[in-house]
């Protein structure tokens, strides 16, 4: 509309477009500096954790914002000596990994059964699924806790284990059984005329086919599983088997003085996190996108 | 779509005109329950540890349970000590304060995914810089905003650095702020999986109802509100949805490594408070009838704002 108007009526208002021109590039420039902005101050955290970490209390003091200038490992050590960093993410790992496989195996299970076979009860199932899904965690803590309690398993590792894929599952079927609706019926088919069991049809054709989606589903499933923090806190309350992130809440206080100890601590939980993001961004951001637009 | 294995096995075997034989009646029979075995782990599961607990809340909620003895029934006295709880009453309230930020927490993300989509320069590395605070767990956010937002931390240095020092503040010990710094912690936290949402779906987006919108004449905020906001209002509903149940039952890690619900009890949340009940004052009947109340609330909220939006869109 603007240029037929500029085209017909002359140079006053092919003025008006250039200005107009000018205005829209104005207007881009200040969306970009708002969006540099804001991943400035998303990727800040990475700079101030590493630098607090690398550098001495009283250098921190002098300018916490700014570039260290006394550099030092001590807080690496420290917060391998003294928090147990180590034991702390291999506590972590005890937990997360049994239960990522447990969910995986369990999430294939179903979303196959409920994608690929026809039984009565099938859309009941899948609706359950999805109520499931929407259900938050923290609302339904005490029951858990208390199922967990009866049945011996307060402390131990096994019990949030079976938590943490209970928790998981609903929302990985369903994830799965969006990737897997894209395997053609006709391929089962075959593979049942060929003689596989459906176990085998499984493990042989439609595996192989959702392989990106299975890796979408475990590097989702191992990111929630470490960060998550309230059912850790509750499960395994005994020093000896408390997971990284309890750990890391409860030494902050203990460091309050040492801000690098507790930088270096950060760091050091977030590195599995950092590599699944660097590694396989594209994996996670399309599970976290599926939901949405399908 | 799919066809099931009793299907398959009454259509294939047509050569097979002695009927079947034992074996392809044995396969037959355990057809039938393939899918049922496939299930069962799963199943199981679920009803242990996540159905079951869902009827038990309500259940736990009508008694008095300190987490040793056996509960006693109790009838409704937990909801009504509930309704002349100070601090749940409190705590609701800054949930609801919480929820009322919705728009800003749809309308950040939608508005930086419109920008990006438009491809600005360096718009990839842009949205993985806006995803990376997501894959961090709310503690360690919190533990960092803790150092950053100290009176004499690295907040509060920039601000003086760059003769801004009016503006520094306790920004954890001020009742007034704490609350906005902590949502907008939050929502720093997470608009970047909006962005992604929000990227995606302005991918499927239909081009050609954009195109002919632009060619009777439109205008970019035109065709944004009349063209595309009705094509992702799906998207922005599902967002929304998620939203409402997290600020509700998300704030928890966050409250309790960045300000334990102070100062005073100005940031303490609902699930924070549930906790605290549970696991601080051994009141876990009390606790549980909190989160039938909350499930209740999130139900209402979430029915609530998906209404909201298709009541506009019936009025456009």
């Amino acid at each position: 509309m603007s240029t037929d108007a500029a085209r017909l009526a002359g140079p006053r208002f092919r003025q008006a477009g250039k200005a107009r021109r000018i205005g829209r590039l104005g207007g881009a420039l200040a969306l970009w500096l708002i969006l540099a902005t804001i991943a400035l101050s998303t990727l800040y955290p990475l700079f101030f954790l590493v630098a607090t970490a690398l550098r001495t209390t009283q250098d921190y003091r002098l300018s916490p914002a700014g570039i260290p200038h006394e550099l030092t490992l001590d807080n690496i050590h420290l917060a391998f000596s003294e928090v147990e960093i180590g034991k702390l993410a291999l506590n972590s790992l005890m937990v997360v990994v049994p239960a990522v496989i447990i969910v995986t195996v369990f999430a294939c299970l179903a979303a196959y059964a409920l994608v690929h076979f026809r039984f009565p009860l099938r859309r009941s199932a899948l609706v359950v699924v999805v109520a499931l899904m929407a259900l938050p965690p923290a609302v339904v803590l005490i029951p858990i806790f208390k199922v967990v309690l009866e049945a011996g398993l307060l402390n131990n590792r096994l019990g949030l284990i079976l938590v943490y894929s209970a928790l998981n599952l609903p929302f990985s079927i369903f994830l799965m059984a969006s990737f897997m609706r894209s395997v053609p019926d006709e391929l089962l088919n075959a593979a049942r005329i060929d003689g596989a069991g459906p176990l085998r049809t499984l493990w042989s054709v439609v595996i192989p086919l959702v392989r990106p989606g299975l890796l979408t589903l475990v590097t989702l499933n191992f990111l929630f599983m470490w960060n998550e923090f309230l059912y850790a806190l509750v499960i395994l309350q005994k020093e000896t088997n408390r997971t990284i992130m309890v750990g890391i809440a409860q030494f902050q206080s203990h460091w309050e003085k040492n801000l690098g100890v507790v930088s270096a601590g950060l760091l050091l939980s977030m590195i599995p996190p950092l590599l699944i993001f660097l590694f396989f961004q594209r994996d996670l951001a399309r599970g976290l996108t599926s939901g949405a637009v399908k | 779509m799919s066809s099931s294995p009793e299907t398959h096995a009454l259509g294939g075997p047509a050569l097979d005109r002695r009927g079947p034989t034992a074996r392809i009646r044995l396969r037959r029979a355990v057809g039938r329950f393939t899918p049922w075995l496939l299930l069962a782990p799963a199943a199981a599961l679920l009803v242990w540890l996540l159905a079951y607990p869902l009827g038990d809340a309500v259940h736990l909620s009508f008694t008095n349970w300190d987490g040793f003895s056996a509960p006693k029934s109790i009838g409704l006295d937990n909801f009504t000590e509930l309704a002349h709880d100070k601090h749940f009453k409190e705590a609701l309230l800054h949930n609801l304060i919480i929820v009322a930020s919705l728009p800003i927490w749809i309308a950040i993300p939608y508005f930086i995914a419109w920008g990006l989509h438009t491809k600005v320069w360096g718009w990839r590395f842009f949205r993985f810089a806006f995803f990376l605070p997501a894959v961090f767990s709310p503690v360690v956010i919190g533990v960092y905003y803790g150092m950053v937002l100290k009176p004499d931390g690295p907040l509060n240095g920039l601000l003086r650095a760059i003769g801004l020092g009016g503006l520094a503040h306790e920004w954890l010990n001020q009742p007034g702020l704490t609350l906005g710094v902590v949502i907008a912690i939050i929502i720093w936290s997470t608009f970047g999986v909006g962005v992604l949402i929000f990227l995606s779906a302005l991918a499927n987006l239909d081009e050609e109802l954009v195109e002919a919108a632009h060619v009777d004449g439109a205008s970019r905020w035109q065709i944004q509100r009349h063209v595309v906001f009705w094509q992702l209002l799906p998207v922005i509903e599902f967002w929304a949805i998620i939203i409402v149940i997290a600020s509700f039952t998300a704030f928890f890690p966050l409250i309790y490594t960045l300000t334990q619900g102070g100062p005073g009890f100005s940031t303490y949340t609902a699930d924070y408070d549930l906790y605290q009940e549970a696991f601080a004052g051994g009141n876990m009947g009390y606790a549980s009838a909190i989160g039938v109340v909350l499930l209740i609330v999130i139900g209402l909220v979430a029915g609530l704002t998906v209404a909201l939006l298709r009541w506009r869109r019936r009025l456009a």
